[in-house]
């Protein structure tokens, strides 16, 4: 924390400049980014990327439902969600 | 048993067994480097049943699946990341077994090394913008007085009333979308590389507010502390705005890379 700053190599972590880890990311931030950003590569096993474009489209049309979706029992984009993992298999519109 | 394919986290520099010792990936399972050349492939093996292409399009679609794999995910990338460079893969991306590993980082060894070396020594930041919000509805008795039901006048105040609240709604909004614009060009003044991502829809969000700048910042680590400076200095400008700060990251947003490259 309250280290002398010195020249850190370029390899270093970033990690180690945090005194503590930060809390856990907010659910929206982390779908974000492992839907839409990062290296894209194909795989042996292939995800259309096409679903992923319309689960992302899903996941908006859902959200832009939300009495559906609680109705569901589906409130994950609530700043703390609280949900089993396991939800049910309905999220077809 | 049913077969097992290698599901892929993210690309790094060659990271000690240690650290990947204390991690889990969406299956649970344990995670292990696959190295070919300089570089190494974070994987885990997981079940066909449950990532194979039609299991994987029923999964991705169940909301609840889908939260724990982003997490699971997240997870170890971060945990990677936080010992070496590491550039995240998207969700998802799944070999046959390791050799297949190998013959993407053979394949594409320049382009993620170009990725890597971007990333490396830097982590990215996320930054939002929310507007305003309104002032509670109790209009100023000096500035409005409120004539008694029935008088004369006292239709006319309602309308002019709700025409405040929908001015004041646009001066919100119209101040919000200001103050994002000047935010994301000062931090990307602190930053080797800034994005502005899709703003995300407020019901997601659960904020009181429309988000009005979804900034994404990639941030030399020794100039973290300078830029949550930054941060904090526009936060005092924009007292307003409610400005939210998250990070570091691992770059997930400054790792595109064309597959051809």
């Amino acid at each position: 924390m309250t280290e002398a700053r010195e020249r850190a190599p370029l390899t270093r972590p970033y990690g180690s400049s945090l005194a503590a880890p930060p809390q856990p990311a907010n659910l929206a931030d982390i779908l974000e980014r492992v839907l839409d950003k990062g290296i894209v590569i194909a795989g042996d096993i292939r995800v259309n990327l096409l679903d992923i474009e319309l689960l992302t489209i899903k996941i908006r049309l859902l959200v832009a439902s939300v009495d559906k979706a609680q109705e569901m029992g589906i409130d994950w984009w609530r700043r703390d969600p609280m949900l089993s993992g396991s939800a049910k298999d309905d999220a077809d519109e | 048993m049913s077969e097992s394919g290698c599901y892929l986290y993210a690309i790094a520099a060659p990271v000690d067994d240690g650290v990947l010792d204390g991690l889990r990936g969406v299956a649970g399972e344990p995670v292990r480097a696959v190295r070919h050349r300089d570089l190494v492939a974070v994987v885990g093996t997981v079940d066909v049943g449950a990532f194979g292409e039609e299991a994987l399009a029923r999964n991705l679609n169940d909301l609840g699946w889908l939260e724990h794999a982003a997490r699971a995910h997240h997870a170890v990338v971060d945990g990677v990341a936080r010992a070496v460079p590491a550039a995240p893969l998207r969700l998802a991306t799944i070999c046959a077994d390791d050799d297949g590993v190998r013959e993407r980082l053979e394949r594409w060894h320049d382009g993620f090394r170009r990725a890597l070396d971007e990333v490396t020594g830097r982590a990215e930041w996320s930054v939002k913008v929310f507007a305003p919000r309104l002032p509670t509805s109790s209009p100023d008795p000096v500035a409005e007085p409120v004539p008694a039901a029935g008088t004369p006048g006292s239709g006319a105040a309602y309308l002019i009333r709700r025409k405040a609240a929908s001015t004041a709604r646009d001066d919100a909004l119209a101040r919000a979308t200001a103050a994002a614009d000047e935010v994301h060009a000062e931090l990307a003044a602190h930053a080797v590389d800034a994005r502005r991502l899709t703003v995300q829809d407020q019901r997601l969000t659960g904020g009181e507010t429309p988000m009005s700048l979804n900034g994404a910042y990639l941030v030399p680590i020794d100039d973290s502390d300078r830029f949550e400076a930054a941060v904090e200095v526009l936060r005092e400008r924009y007292a307003d705005c409610h400005i939210v700060v998250a990070g570091p990251w691992p770059a997930y947003s400054f790792v595109a890379m064309e597959e051809g490259a």
